[in-house]
């Protein structure tokens, strides 16, 4: 057996269940919420071991020209935006993966970062319209008011019963929502019950 | 309901976290040394005390992190919420 070295492509968990167009109550003004899944998003767990915070931080900075945020923010430079996960931890994303894991892994390891591709394990939804927050807010506890969840505001809560990474995009309405690919068709289909009542359009 | 302020996220709700134990209980610190009387304190006798107590919770759905909690058990008041490392102490 020769070993290949291309990964098999990859299929969003979604793929059977994701209906385009309209669902639940449409009104005159259309649906108010809208549903698309950002594919083919390379996601890299970054951690820094005790002590080595400030070094793993440099050397991102360095590379990328991005701070690693504190937290409950986000940062962006470019193509590579940067999520504050927990204490020493962050999740980068882009959409354009070329090398961003063993770039990562070669600049941090040596000072103490710990590079993990979770790129396979989670399904990401872009949920945004003018009732997108009132989606959400139907079952998580947190506050996703702007006044209290600004723009590159990062929240790992419940949606759901899930554990989830709500990351609040540009603009005040647009939120990607991360769940681990496992949970991809209930948090799809909580979505889109939570949804029904203002109209959710899939696309 | 219960709202734990966790150190890094802000205030939660329990059901993110998990409780994770006793915080009063301290592991013996020279192992060799400890006798089977202590370890079998340490692993299997609790206290159930009406009114604050010392506890860990783990934010299982939010950073991950472990956070001591210094709950009232009579009333589920969280008096003080801090790092595990921290002395805590009712009103923060």
């Amino acid at each position: 057996m020769s070993e290949s070295t291309t990964p098999p492509p990859r299929r969003s968990a979604l793929a059977n269940v994701w209906h385009p167009g309209d669902h639940g109550r449409i009104g005159f003004t259309g649906p108010q919420v809208t549903l698309r899944e950002r594919r083919d998003i390379t996601a890299i767990q970054l951690d820094a071991q005790r002590g080595t915070t400030d070094g793993v931080g440099k050397a991102v900075a360095a590379a990328f020209g991005l701070g690693l945020p504190g937290p409950g923010r986000a940062t962006t430079t470019g193509d590579v935006r940067a999520l504050w996960l927990g204490p020493d931890r962050w999740l980068l994303q882009t959409a354009t993966p070329a090398d961003l894991e063993p770039r990562l892994r070669s600049l941090t390891e040596g000072v103490g970062g710990v590079v993990v591709d979770q790129s396979h394990g989670r399904t990401i939804l872009r949920i945004e319209g003018a009732k997108a927050r009132d989606t959400l807010a139907k079952s998580t506890g947190i506050d996703l008011h702007p006044r209290a969840f600004a723009e590159n505001a990062v929240a790992q809560t419940s949606l759901f019963q899930l554990a989830v990474t709500i990351d609040r995009r540009r603009g005040t309405s647009i939120f990607d929502v991360h769940a681990m690919r496992g949970f991809a068709v209930h948090l799809y289909e909580a979505l889109l019950d939570a949804g029904g009542e203002y109209g959710v359009r899939l696309v | 309901m219960i709202r734990i302020p966790c150190p890094h996220c802000g205030p939660r709700d329990h059901a993110e976290f998990s409780y994770a134990g006793d915080a009063t209980k301290i592991r013996p610190a020279d192992p060799d040394a400890a006798t089977a009387a202590d370890w079998h304190d340490y692993v299997y006798f609790r206290d159930n005390p009406r009114g604050p107590h010392m506890e860990y919770w783990h934010h299982t759905q939010g950073c991950r992190a472990y956070v001591k909690v210094l709950r009232d058990t009579s009333t589920h008041e969280v008096l003080a919420a801090g790092m595990p490392g921290d002395t805590l102490e009712a009103g923060r």
